[in-house]
Parts: structure tokens; sequence; C-alpha cells
């Protein structure tokens, strides 16, 4: 709302000396600017709790139970202890040992990003290059899957990975086997089949998107050469999604390191093979003695994703864009 | 711990070097169809082979030991391989010749000696007593309905285009009365035989009627071929993930705990007639309560304004910052009049799709447009989007910081709480501190009377009420600091005592304080997708407003906002289906607790904790429920985009 008339103001102050202006308008213009110090005020309000929990994730336990985060400077002074790694120390190492719990995630994270991107890539490259009957439902069904809330789907996918699936066929007392029973609950394994499953709606309608975009002269003169779909698919439209695929990479990256419903109900919250969130929540669970430690076992689990959103803030704007408005 | 590692990394591997080849051949097959016609024959008898061998083997039907003895060697595993060689030639044979005869014996021949040859490892479990008058009649029946059928679909064919679908028919007739209805357990090897054998007769014969492909048809088959193949995967997860799941949950929440008996819909009655769940008893209580009343003048005075400048400007309303503040204003604290009086967790779910989906994108569209072309945009927007990369489960403990609430009789560390006491110190002891603050505020305020001032010189109404109702929004707070704003207050003998908000056990505004947890994750989503929609405005409409007169913020409420405003629906929509299911934040924030559950979470308590497996589905289909409207309206548009 204010800029164009802060630029209009800018200018003026730019040619006319400040002698000549009245003090009325010197003030009336530095008001002006108000708005935009609001924006500056929530960054603020915005960058304060992680910033708290940052600050306090290396204060000692006597430190963090008498005073704010404000107060790190005042530490050694008020006889709580000067702040140090030590706290990062025993969550990741000798005390929780959430170093496993991270390898856990990323034992999780890793197919679960890989495995949408591909079948991903060919569904969306089918939806939007080959003419087949029924094209437009199909595709629309399958996007409008995007809403339903994945709570639907827990209790029986727990009952598939933890008995298979047998379906009774009715009259004749007879049951077909069409899941094995492979006992698949508390592996990390059902974890990441889940979130294959869940995403693939998602990411479908990510790459159609920006798949069907693609300039059509390119795949009529390759078709003329005598090239099939499986050639221009990955001759060609692969390498020129990169972008799309990278955003999607992130996204389900984010999605599947920060998940916890899925974990919580495919490996529950006990066991060696919890990924970080539930470890998290486990330590956030016990109260008291330990309640120093959170900070810095928060700032682990959350240190990966920032850094990957910072690094690659670009693709993961791209992303969110690309999926939330229509191209 | 190694050990895990070099496994998860094999599984891996394996799982995906593995899915590439069965992908990267399914393609070279079907490359077959238009190139080598025997060799598609021979990859298509294979597969077939194959997939039925499998499907007999994991349901343990068929085994391979070389003795009947305990330490016999299992050579099971060879049976897929020998029946993908032994198919793929009968295929490859077919597919060689264009003689109808021949092509009807090698499929029958062939069809029966591989599929009969299946009794030799059948196992003795799974031997077949099926009954003489089943096996006769099943397969007429079959045959004489699927004749039927295609005579009736289509007019004037010969008798001996019946004959293939006759054939298909008798071979499921046969399926049906052998293995379908016989008994399985008892009888001989003879019989099971027999059994697979004229089944693989009826589907080598069914091949052997249709004449071999010309070339444009191979051709079709190979394009559309393609289709199943690249789609096949994907779909067959999202079915195996999603649509059985969800089928399977709407059945479960009709039966008991255990998910054994059917009862009606008790599970649903269940939910609405719990008052922990759905309460409405204090409905009296929205007419009475002051948010209401505040929230139904603000309205109506929002509808006055919009009304009267409608007059001004010749339209029958005007929805501009002046009309369309108040009104929205008001809906809130209606809407939170409405939730802080009926209870449970179900409105709980709605106070929060409610609450966090019209302040996440509202406050989202401010920081965009307050972003828009201003200095450190980029900075600013990175910082505020930043809370998304964040997990549920470390915003909720983040914010567990913020909130903490300690006894009054020690010293204060959550952010909040300090703040809150050092003001309540203030106000109650009117410390240096105290007269600061006064001052400060009394400049604000006095700031703020000279813009308003100057803007009425100035004929602009909007900023001279905007910085009005700023200067009497700072006097409020300068009267209360004299009444006594802040955490604390002196005790009869003098002393400053504490008093904390207890903010996550105060009910029942606790919800509302977890809300804003999530607020503060997703206003970066709102901003960064409106920001982008607001840079998509083409700039010669805004200049022409300017040209024609408007103000700046004429120009934001008639120019931008109807140019952005789908993006807005997009975002709501968004933001009220990831609100619907919000699940981690009270759990690791409250578990739940004094009166702060939701939906999500109920389900999971029912579900998973207490093993009421129908109650646990019936809040799943609940949150099913309330997604509905927004997944049609969702396929409309999508519709409408195709």
């Amino acid at each position: 709302m204010t800029t164009a008339r802060d630029v209009q103001l800018r200018s003026d102050s730019d040619l006319t000396p400040d002698s000549s202006r009245g003090v009325g308008d010197r003030i009336h213009s530095f008001l002006s600017n108000i708005p935009t110090g609001l924006l500056w005020i929530m960054v603020v309000l915005w960058s304060i709790p992680t910033l708290g929990l940052f600050i306090n994730s290396f204060r000692t336990r006597d430190a963090q139970r008498n005073s704010p985060f404000w107060q790190i400077f005042s530490d050694s002074s008020n006889g709580y202890g000067s702040p140090s790694l030590a706290n990062y120390n025993e969550v990741l190492i000798t005390g929780n040992g959430l170093i496993d719990n991270l390898l856990n995630s990323f034992a999780i994270v890793i197919p679960a990003t890989i495995i949408p991107i591909a079948l991903a890539a060919f569904a969306a490259y089918a939806f939007a290059w080959i003419d087949f009957k029924g094209r437009k439902w199909l595709f629309i069904g399958t996007v409008s899957l995007l809403a339903i809330p994945l709570q639907t789907s827990l209790i029986p996918l727990l009952r598939l990975y933890g008995n298979g699936w047998t379906l009774g066929i009715p009259f004749i007392d007879k049951t077909i086997r069409f899941f094995p029973d492979l006992d698949l609950v508390g592996q990390p394994v059902a974890v990441w089949l889940t979130h294959t499953g869940f995403a693939l709606p998602f990411a479908i309608f990510l790459l159609h998107n920006y798949i069907s975009e693609l300039p059509k002269d390119v795949f009529e003169s390759a078709f003329i050469d005598g090239a099939d779909h499986f050639k221009i698919f990955y001759k060609l439209v692969l390498p020129l999604s990169t972008p799309v695929l990278a955003a999607f990479a992130i996204f389900q990256f984010l999605w599947t390191w920060n998940d916890y419903l899925i974990a919580l109900t495919m490996i529950s919250s006990t066991g060696d093979s919890l990924p970080i969130t539930v470890a998290l929540a486990n330590v956030a669970g016990r109260f008291g003695q330990f309640e120093h430690l959170l900070s810095a076992a928060a700032f682990i689990a959350t240190i990966f994703p920032i850094t990957v959103f910072f690094a690659l803030q670009r693709y993961f704007v791209r992303g969110v864009l690309a999926g939330s408005v229509k191209g | 711990m190694e050990e895990r590692i070099i496994g998860t990394v094999i599984g891996v591997t394996v799982a995906i070097v593995g899915s590439a080849i069965i992908f990267i051949g399914a393609n070279k097959w079907f490359d077959q169809a238009g190139k080598n016609w025997k060799w598609f024959g021979a990859v298509t008898g294979g597969v077939i082979g194959g997939v039925v061998t499998t499907i007999l083997l994991g349901n343990r039907v068929i085994a391979w030991k070389t003795s009947s003895a305990a330490d016999a060697t299992d050579l099971t595993w060879l049976l897929v391989p020998l029946y993908v060689v032994l198919a793929g030639l009968v295929g490859f044979l077919l597919n060689g010749t264009d003689d109808r005869t021949r092509r009807m014996l090698i499929g029958g021949v062939g069809g029966l000696v591989v599929a009969g040859s299946y009794g030799a490892f059948v196992t003795s479990e799974a031997f077949l007593a099926p009954s003489t008058l089943d096996v006769i009649i099943w397969p007429i029946i079959g045959a004489v309905v699927f004749a039927g059928i295609k005579r009736a679909r289509n007019s004037g064919i010969t008798t001996s285009d019946l004959l293939p679908p006759a054939v298909t028919g008798a071979g499921l007739g046969w399926l049906v009365g052998s293995w379908g209805l016989g008994t399985i357990g008892s009888g001989t090897r003879l019989e099971a035989g027999l059994g697979f054998a004229l089944a693989g007769l009826a589907l080598g014969l069914r091949f052997g009627l249709t004449p071999n492909l010309d070339k444009n048809q191979r051709d079709r088959l190979q394009n559309r071929s393609r289709a199943v193949i690249f789609l096949g995967p994907a779909l067959l997860f999202i079915v195996m993930t999603l649509i059985v799941p969800t089928i399977g949950t709407f059945l479960l929440s009709f039966q008991d705990a255990r998910g054994e008996k059917f009862i009606g819909g008790e599970n649903y009655g269940n939910i609405f007639t719990n008052p922990q769940i759905f309460n409405i008893d204090n409905i009296g209580g929205i007419f009475t309560s002051r948010l209401t009343i505040f929230g139904v003048l603000a309205f109506v005075l929002g509808w006055f304004v919009a009304r009267r400048k409608g007059r001004e400007v010749g339209a029958p309303y005007d929805w501009t910052g002046g009309s369309i503040t108040p009104i929205a204003i008001g809906a809130t604290a209606i809407a939170f009049g409405i939730f802080t009086t009926l209870r449970g967790t179900f409105w709980n779910n709605v106070w929060w799709v409610a609450a966090v989906t019209s302040i996440a994108t509202s406050l989202g569209l401010a920081v965009a447009v307050l972003s828009d072309r201003s200095k450190g945009e980029r900075v600013a927007k990175s910082l505020i989007f930043m809370p998304m990369a964040i997990s549920f489960i470390g915003a909720g403990i983040i914010w567990r910081f913020m909130y903490l609430a300690r006894p009054p009789s020690v010293p204060q560390t959550g952010v909040i709480n300090t703040v809150w006491v050092a003001l309540g110190e203030a106000t109650a002891t009117r410390n240096g501190l105290f007269w600061a603050m006064i001052v400060v505020l009394g400049t604000i305020i006095g700031f703020a009377l000279f813009v308003s001032l100057r803007a009425r010189a100035d004929d602009e109404p909007g900023a001279m009420w905007m910085s009005g109702m700023v200067a009497a929004l700072f006097a409020l707070l300068v009267v209360g600091m004299f009444t006594g704003v802040g955490g604390g207050s002196l005790n009869e003998a003098g002393d400053f005592v504490a008093e904390p908000y207890f903010f996550l056990e105060t009910r029942p505004w606790n919800n509302f304080w977890l809300m804003v947890v999530l607020i503060w994750i997703q206003t970066g989503f709102a901003m960064v997708v409106l920001s982008a929609a607001i840079k998509g405005v083409p700039t010669e409409l805004i200049e022409a407003s300017k040209v024609d007169g408007a103000t700046e913020s004429e120009t934001f409420w008639r120019v931008i906002i109807p140019q952005v405003s789908s993006t807005i629906g997009v975002v709501t929509t968004t933001l009220i289906v990831l609100v619907m299911k919000v699940f981690d934040i009270p759990k690791v924030m409250t578990a739940g607790q004094f009166e702060t559950n939701v939906l999500a979470n109920e389900m999971f308590q029912q579900a998973f904790t207490n093993f009421n497996r129908g109650l646990g589905a019936a809040v799943a289909m609940v949150l099913f429920f309330l997604v509905l409207p927004v997944m049609i309206i969702n396929i409309r548009r999508d519709a409408e985009a195709a």
C-alpha cells in the first residue's frame, strides 16, 4: 500500500534540500514509512521463537530454569554456568542417542523421495502426452485424491502391513491372498511405502502442470524421427523437467522428514527404528529433569530441513507456487 | 547400527534397481509388439505364466520338493522361471502362425499341457474334490451367459463370432465349478491337475481363436499399452494406499471395536452424543457472549459503511477497506464467540479451520502487500517463510518455550510470560519502567493524532481513520496500564505477586494459543503464493487506476484484490484441507488435554491406543466428510481447467 507514494516521497526529498522542508513534512515522511516498519516488526516477531530456542539450546539447565533466553550473556556472572555444546553432546551421543534416529529418518526419507518422483514422472507424462480414453477424468480423479485426509487410510494400511491382505469371496467360502504377510510394521519400509502412495496425487499434479506445458513441437519432431514414448520420456522430458523434479524433491524431503503421524502409526513410539520426529516427541513427553535438553533436541531435528530450505529456497518456492496456483 | 545402515542401503538399492528393471523391461516388451510379433507373444506368454505361478505360490497351492522327507531340498523357487519359459514357448509358437486351425491347436494343447503340469506340483492341502454336477453345469452356464451378452450387445453376428466369448465363459465357469465350489484339501492330485488343465485349455483356445493382429493394430496396441505401463505403477500405489484403505475405513466405521461385527451407525451416534466431542449445551450463551455482541456490532457497522459508500459511487455496496475491515473483524469475533460457547473436539476442529485459515491468509496477504517492492523484501519474506521448513512437532516445542508458565514464586523464563509479568510489575508498582512506557505510548499517540489531522487536511479519509484508530488503540492501552494490565498485582502487604498466564491450561482460549503455532507456520505459505499473484497483476492495470485518480488503498481494494481473488480461493482451500487434519501440534503441546483435543488426535487415540477400530474409523470418516466439500470444489475447478 505504501510503495508508490513512498517512492514519490523519497524522490521528493532527494530533490529538495532538507532545510527548505517544514518539520511537519519531515515527520510525515518518516511516519509514512511505518507500514514498512510494521513488516519488520512482524519479521522480528516471527523469528523470535526459533531464535529463542536456538539460544536456549546452548545454556545450562540452571540458566534455562532461571532466566529467559536473552539473558544468555549474563549466565556465567549469575552463576548458572557458561553456555556450551554440552546439551548437544548429551542428546546426540551420550544420553538420548538421537544420532541413530537421524539415520532412521534418512532411511525413510531417501526412498520416500526418490520412488514417488520416478513413478509420478511416468504418470504425469502419460497424462500429458499419451492419448487414451478417459484420460481427463482419470487425471481429475487422481488429483482430487489430494484432499483425502490420510487418517482414513491408516487403520487398513496398518493391517495390510501387519497381516497382508486376503479377500474372502462370499457364498463359496474361499479366500484369496493378494498381498503377502510381510510383517512390515515397525520397520522403515512401512513408513516409506505409505509416504510414496500419499505423495503421488500431489506429485502427479505438480509434475503434470510442468510437463504438459513443454513445447509440443519438440515431441512431434521426435515422433517423426521414430522415437517411442519411452525414449522421448528419458531423452527429452526428464532433462527438460529438472527444475520441477527438484522442486518436488525438496517438498517431499521436508514433508517426509517432518512427518510424525505416519511414522508414529507404522512404527509406534518405541523400538529402534524411530525417526527423529517421533524421538523428539518422546523427549518432549518426558518432562522434568530432561527439559533442558529439549531445545537442543528440537534444534537437531530442525537443522536439516532448515538448511535444505535456505540452500534451495528458489526451487521450494517454485514448488509451492506450482502446487497451488494452476498454470 | 552399521548392520542396519547396510541393510537399509541394500534394501533401497534392490528396490530401486528392481523397479527400474521391471519398468524398462515392460517398455522393451511392448516395443516387440511393433517390431517382432513372435517375441512379443513369447514375452506375453512368459508374463502370464509368471504371474499365475506367483499367485499360486503366494496362496501355497503349489510347491516343489525333491521328496516328502523333512530335509528334502526345496526347489519351489524354480517354478516361476520354469513356467515363464513354458508359457513363453506357447506364446512364441502361437504368434508364429496365421493359420486358424493351427493356432487353435497350439493354444489349446499348449494351455492344457502347461496348466495341467501344475498338477505335478500341487500340495496335498490343495488337492481338489469337485462335484460332477458343478463342473458340468457351470461351464455351460458361463458359455451361454457370455455368448448371450455378446449377442445382445452386437446385432447381426455369426455363430463363429460367438465362439470366443463362449470359450471365455466356459473357462470361468469351469474355475467356479471346480476350484470355487469344490472342496479344497480333500480329493486327489489328478482332479486338481484336471482343474488346472481345463482352465488352461480354455485360456489357450481363447488366444488361438483370435487371429493375429495386423500392423496397424500392433502399433495401436503398443501405444495404448504404453499408457498402462506409464500409469500402472503410480495408480497401483494410489489404489493400495489411498483408495482401498479408504473404502476399508468406510466399511470398518460401521463395525464394532474389533472390526468383527456389523453394528450399523452406532459409532457415528456415539461420536455425536459424546459431550467430549460434540457439546452444544451452552448454545444460548452465544447471544450473551460479549464477543458475539461486539462482532455483530462491527459487522453491522461494516455493512452500513458498505451501503453508504456504495450509494456515493453508485453501486449497491462498496467493498473496500472501510467496509471489509469491520466486517472481517466482526465475523471473526462472532466465530470466536460461537466456538468458545460450543465445546468439544468436533467444534475445536471447526474453530481451528476457521481461525487458522482466515488469519493466516489475511496476514499472508498483508505481508505480501507490505513487502512488495520494499527494501529487504527477500530477507523479510525468507524469515517469515522459514517456519514452513520446521516440523509441526518442532514448532510445537518451540512454542512451548514461548508459552512456558512457571509458578508465581519463581522467575518466569517463558518468553511471553516474562514480558507479561514484567508489565504487571510495572503497572502494579508504578516503577520507572511504567513511566517510561507511558512517555513512549504518549509520543506514539501524539504522532498518530498528528498524521490523522494532516490526512484530514489532505482530504484522505482512509489514512485519517486509520491513524485515528491507532491513536485510540494506544490510548486504550494507557488507560489499561493505569487500571492494571499485566500478569501480577500487589498483595495486602504491598508486595508484588506475579500472576503468569497459563496459555496451555486456560480454557477455552488455550485452543487459540495452539492455533497461533499453525498460523505462525502457514502465514509464510499464504504470503509466498499471494505475493506471486500480486506481482502477476498487470502493471498497466495499476497504472491506469492511478491515472484515474485512485488512491493507493483504492487501487488495492478495487484492482489488486479482484485480480488475486482466485488465488486467495486456492490458498483458502489448501489451508482448510491442511488444518482439518491437524494432529501433531495439540499432540505434542497438550496431548489433547484441557479441552484442546482435535478429531485427528481422537481418531488416533481410539484406533491405536484404545484399540476401538470401529470408532476410530468413524472419526476418520467424519474428517473425510468435512473435507468432501473442498474436494468437490477442487474437482470442479480442475474439470474447468482441463
